[in-house]
């Protein structure tokens, strides 16, 4: 096994994935090797029936979960669906976001897609940033094909009011 | 404002999936609902926006260490025997010990025996007819032959061992 490229074909995806979901900047990095070792040592079981992406993609979700489950010991979680459905915890000080130039749109729209729920932010992440079909995103998030579709539709029309909200109106022309 | 339409039609939609039929009474419900027909042009607005979003880079460092660790990982799973190899291990001990047990426990027996009257019986002849005279000279003869009994507990191991590997090549046949 070829564990180099496997990290390197994959390390965008497994970033977008815990970026999206675990808002803790100082975790992510022991996130992300937690990934590839969960990955390797899970690959044996890997029966080829959807794309490797989809599988790494899945394991880098639930790699995120447990972690948040670990940290959060005191709290309570909940299930994973419980888990997708809420947002990333905060973690960007305030003093950061106003930081933010108002002029650097790519910036301002990550932070405002930053800012929603789980269940929104990660579909749209894995569908226009990644070029992921519905059935992968289904696959991945455990959830129907029209629930897809509508999460894709919701988080749209979310970003664009958390966007609205913002005063940041101009960032979509 | 309350949906006109289902989010999954409208989903297909914006995307350019709803045809046919479908698509005509869609686009015949847009022409007489402007909220819909503004929802779905800033939508679109949204969705280019954020396919427009370069992701962010991987830290090198983290695909440089997560790429050792896989490597490292790899590397001691190839070393390291795997699961039902140290299983037989963990049973081979356990028959190593029972049997170990089992010599030592038979060579005890075999000691107290021998020791027992008969050696005892034979120790005062066994003194006459070396022409060693007295009670004294008894003892010491008693004394030499449990020092030279004491030496043949040093074959104990080796009788364990070979009697281990008759059993266990009986076993692999």
């Amino acid at each position: 096994m070829d564990t180099d490229r496997l990290v390197e074909d994959h390390k965008k995806l497994v970033y977008h994935v815990i970026h999206r979901t675990v808002r803790d900047r100082a975790a992510h990095e022991e996130i992300f090797q937690e990934v590839f070792l969960n990955v390797l040592e899970s690959l044996p079981r890997f029966e080829g029936r959807s794309k490797l992406s989809t599988w790494i993609a899945s394991i880098a979700v639930h790699t995120c979960y447990k972690f948040v489950q670990k940290a959060r010991e005191r709290e309570r979680v909940g299930s994973f669906a419980d888990w997708l459905e809420g947002r990333p915890e905060p973690g960007v000080p305030p003093d950061v976001q106003e930081s933010l130039e108002k002029g650097d749109i790519k910036r301002r729209l990550e932070w405002h897609l930053a800012k929603l729920p789980r269940k929104h932010a990660l579909p749209v992440t894995l569908f226009y940033l990644e070029g992921m079909s519905y059935r992968e995103i289904a696959e991945i998030l455990e959830i129907p094909l029209g629930t897809v579709k509508s999460r894709l539709f919701r988080g749209l029309k979310e970003l664009r009011k958390s966007i609205e909200g913002g005063g940041d109106g101009t960032l979509l022309g | 404002m309350e949906p006109c339409l289902d989010d999954v039609l409208r989903w297909d939609y914006l995307n350019g999936a709803l045809r046919g039929g479908d698509r005509a009474l869609f686009e015949e419900h847009l022409g007489a609902c402007p909220a819909c027909r503004r929802e779905i042009d800033e939508l679109r607005k949204t969705a280019a926006a954020v396919a427009g979003l370069t992701p962010p880079a991987v830290p090198a460092a983290w695909t440089a260490a997560a790429k050792d660790r896989l490597r490292a990982k790899a590397l001691a799973a190839a070393v390291v025997p795997s699961g039902p190899a140290l299983a037989r291990r963990r049973t081979n001990v356990f028959q190593y010990a029972a049997i170990a047990a089992g010599v030592t426990g038979g060579l005890a027996l075999l000691f107290g025996l021998v020791m027992g009257n008969p050696v005892r019986s034979w120790l005062p002849d066994l003194s006459a007819a070396l022409g060693i005279p007295g009670p004294s000279a008894a003892r010491t003869a008693r004394f030499v032959v449990w020092i030279l009994s004491l030496h043949a507990l040093l074959l104990v191991p080796s009788i364990i061992d070979n009697v281990y590997r008759l059993v266990t090549r009986g076993g692999r046949k």
